[in-house]
């Protein structure tokens, strides 16, 4: 019963998403086109809001986006959003927050990311990406 | 030299992709085992070797990034560090890619055993321009450091491992262990003083465990609960990682990553000189094709193609081989045996049986080589990567496709044994859930033969693709299901290192390949035996008796419909009625419970009476039957491809899912009840719209 009650809530969320919400994901998506294009994601408000964001080591943060929605380039790794099991792995992989990673390919707003970290090409789904939060580097 | 030899245990550890097998296959050549872990299904490789006089055990880890305790391969290579007591641990490094390589490197030094350092991959560091001094690194690090590519290291790698043994003062090797800075160096040795008093906790390194307490470390925070002062230590635990997150503003865990990386980037740039210019990023190019949005699909279609093509086309006089063999063989024990029953029993029982899996084999032989060689190349990943899109969708993961495309035209056992690839049990566990709806080399025949008898031949080739393209949804549908219902608490992630290209080792290949099926074999040997005696008794017995007037294909049905199975068609006939199946397909679909080969040689013999022409092939007396129609056929077609799988496949999931009864209930009623739903509707939507009826 308890299955059959998450599928059909499982059916309910996919239409409520794509029926009722139809309008605000349409905003949604413009927001991740524009940072795709390489003007300014508008990610640093959405994201004080909705996590209650704290920067790390207490400096100002500001310009941040999603690792999921950057342009090819070197960026600064500030913080992961995940879970231990998540977080473990990213850090023996290489994730430390303060370091540099180079994005070498986006694959769009549902593609995968691929980074070079440490000299390692390293690819991560969309998902993974969508939690790793960094700052442009400015030459 | 002391005359006393003893025996020498070597752990192999490194990184994934650091060619650590490579290593490990040089070492010991050919004297190798491979066994499994007790638990868990990671595959534990052991080989034996003999030097001056020493007996060399080598026990290959599972490749790791770190010694914390998330996936099986961790907890797995960490247990045989701690508890396994190596005598010297040799950490194979990745030259390329030095500074993540020592990351795993500094938490090894804690665990105080004779470590020694094997570079490998200097080839790819030399296109890159760059050189590594080892004399350095060395010197710098307090532990031998050897470059794995010419034969005469392989020897000083061994000398080396007896010359520890036989002196003490290298034993005690001194090495270079990560700086924690004041204040987290305060507070590990606060903890080391509390684990000096526990009696139980004695026994572990315990700078290391002292290490993992702060890391919050779920398997050193369990040996604690153990401890007798637990409460104190982990009070201290907890103060102390309060403390640090409260100097640095991170958590420890975080800290101390930092830490050792920061050791391994100084460790790096005294070690590696630059000396020439960058050769061209061969890999990066070949990724911009291969990875690109609108060509990696594309191309990861024509590599399959490949496999497949290669895997049929060097395994069919194979097969052909073996099955001249195996008539060969039934000819002569037939004709040796005099005994009618016990002849039945091993013509019709083992040989059958035995040579029906058998000419799967050399195929997937061949399929194992195709694969191995994509993957030692570094393709594998990037396909992964490239499907990861499409499979997270339905909840799989990238790596997925690997053990469903072995399942496709070659055979289910395999294809969830080569599920382990996969770091998640949740991953795991659906992915071998759903590798049995793909059509493989014994449901094939079945589906020829039923399309077959209802399409025009023209028309064939399109009809055989849509009933692949429906087993890849069906699979799809039922891994979205159990993703968002049983499985719904564990999300995936999909993280993954992509290594640079280079072109695999001849010997390695064959190995590898060796490997593999050698486990599959290995794995349905017994079980195959025994359910083609078990599918022989269920036909055979009951005797029937016969009447002498029938000819011998009357008599065969007769004994067929008297069986076992075909009382049991028998009975469920009803059950099958709303599906629009009669007796004659119910029996078949029963006796494909067994092995999935043997419904259309039931459909054989159940069509070979006299009452149908003879001289018709199985084919046109299905089309000119009246029981069958077009719609009735479709829907054997569909219950076929999704009710329970073959009883080896179903024996291989139950062991490969940690023997859970839950997942064994599931996968066989779950499957038959599911099969029967669809099959319903499929049936009664056409009879109701007067489709093909």
């Amino acid at each position: 019963m308890k299955q059959i009650k998450r599928i059909l809530r499982y059916i309910y969320g996919y239409l409520h998403r794509y029926l009722v919400k139809a309008h605000f994901h349409k905003h949604i998506h413009k927001h991740i086109h524009k940072g795709m294009k390489g003007k300014s994601c508008d990610y640093a408000n959405f994201h004080k809001r909705v996590h209650g964001f704290k920067p790390f080591n207490n400096d100002v943060v500001d310009n941040f986006t999603k690792l999921s929605c950057v342009n090819p380039g070197e960026y600064k790794l500030l913080v992961i959003y995940c879970n231990r099991k998540l977080k473990y792995r990213l850090l023996e992989m290489g994730f430390v927050p303060g370091k540099d990673l180079i994005v070498i390919n986006n694959g769009g707003p549902s593609g995968g990311v691929m980074i070079k970290i440490k000299g390692a090409k390293i690819a991560l789904s969309n998902e993974v990406a969508d939690k790793i939060l960094v700052r442009e580097i400015n030459n | 030299m002391s005359t006393l030899k003893k025996d020498i245990i070597v752990a192999l550890v490194g990184n994934p992709n650091s060619g650590k097998s490579t290593i490990f296959n040089s070492l010991t050549e050919s004297n190798q085992s491979v066994g499994n872990y007790p638990g868990v299904t990671v595959e534990k490789k052991e080989g034996l070797k003999n030097h001056r006089g020493y007996n060399i055990k080598f026990i290959d880890l599972p490749g790791t990034y770190s010694l914390s305790a998330y996936s099986d391969d961790e907890i797995v290579a960490r247990d045989f560090l701690i508890n396994g007591k190596p005598d010297i641990v040799i950490n194979v490094i990745d030259a390329s890619n030095i500074e993540r390589n020592l990351y795993l490197f500094t938490q090894i030094v804690e665990l105080d055993i004779p470590i020694m350092i094997v570079l490998n991959m200097i080839d790819i560091l030399k296109l890159q321009g760059k050189t590594i001094d080892k004399e350095v690194m060395s010197n710098l690090l307090g532990v031998p450091v050897f470059i794995a590519l010419v034969n005469k290291e392989i020897v000083g790698i061994l000398d080396c491992v007896v010359d520890v043994m036989e002196e003490e003062k290298l034993k005690k090797q001194i090495t270079a262990k990560v700086d924690y800075g004041e204040n987290i160096k305060e507070e590990i040795d606060k903890l080391k003083k509390l684990i000096l008093k526990d009696s139980q906790l004695l026994k572990f390194p315990k700078s290391w465990l002292s290490i993992k307490l702060l890391d919050n470390d779920p398997l050193a925070l369990e040996l604690v609960y153990k401890a007798d002062k637990k409460n104190i230590i982990l009070s201290q635990c907890g103060r102390s990682r309060s403390h640090i997150k409260g100097h640095f503003g991170r958590e420890a865990e975080t800290e101390i990553a930092d830490r050792r990386y920061g050791f391994a980037n100084s460790v790096v740039k005294t070690v590696v000189k630059k000396i020439g210019r960058e050769k061209v990023d061969v890999t990066g190019i070949i990724d911009n094709f291969v990875l690109n949005k609108y060509l990696g699909i594309p191309i990861f279609v024509i590599i399959m193609y490949i496999i497949f093509k290669f895997a049929f086309v060097f395994s069919e006089p194979i097969v052909n081989i073996f099955e001249m063999f195996f008539k060969r063989l039934a000819n002569i024990v037939g004709s040796v045996v005099s005994e009618e029953s016990i002849r039945s029993l091993i013509v019709d029982g083992i040989i059958g049986g035995a040579g029906g899996i058998l000419g799967f084999f050399p195929l997937i032989l061949f399929m194992f080589l195709a694969i191995a060689f994509f993957e030692d190349s570094g393709y594998m990943a990037r396909a992964a990567f490239v499907m990861d899109k499409v499979m997270s969708r339905f909840g799989l993961h990238g790596k997925s496709f690997l053990p469903l495309m072995i399942s496709t035209n070659g055979c289910a056992v395999p294809g969830i044994l080569a599920a382990r690839t996969l770091d998640s049990r949740r991953d795991r566990l659906i992915t071998m859930f759903v590798v049995p709806f793909m059509i493989c080399g014994a449901k094939l025949p079945v589906f020829v033969l039923i399309t077959g008898a209802f399409f025009s031949s023209k028309s064939l080739a399109n009809i055989m693709s849509f009933v692949y393209i429906l087993s890849f949804f069906i699979a799809f549908i039922v891994a979205k299901l159990l993703s968002i219902t049983l499985l719904k608490d564990e999300p995936a992630h999909f993280v993954m290192e992509l290594p640079p290209y280079h072109m695999p080792q001849i010997k390695g290949l064959l190995l590898k390949m060796w490997e593999r099926s050698w486990l599959y074999l290995r794995k349905a040997w017994t079980l195959i035996m025994l359910i083609s005696v078990l599918i022989w008794v269920v036909f055979a017995y009951p005797k029937a008796h016969v009447n002498e007037n029938l000819t011998k294909s009357e008599r065969v049905v007769v004994q067929l419909k008297y069986s076992l199975v075909g009382r049991m068609g028998k009975i469920l006939e009803p059950l099958f009625k709303p599906i629009g199946m009669d007796a004659n397909r119910a029996v078949a679909l029963i006796a494909g419970l067994a092995a999935k080969e043997v419904i259309v040689g039931t459909l054989g013999t159940i069509y070979s009476i006299e009452k149908y022409d003879s001289s018709k092939s199985l084919r046109e007396k299905i089309a000119c039957d009246k029981d069958w129609s077009p719609l009735k056929g479709l829907t054997f077609l569909i219950f076929c491809l999704i009710y329970t799988p073959c009883a080896a496949c179903v024996a291989v999931f139950f062991k490969e899912s940690g023997s859970s009864y839950k997942w064994l209930i599931l996968i066989i009623i779950g499957n038959a009840v599911f099969a029967w739903v669809v099959s319903f509707i499929v049936f009664q939507v056409g009879m109701l719209l007067r489709i093909g009826v």
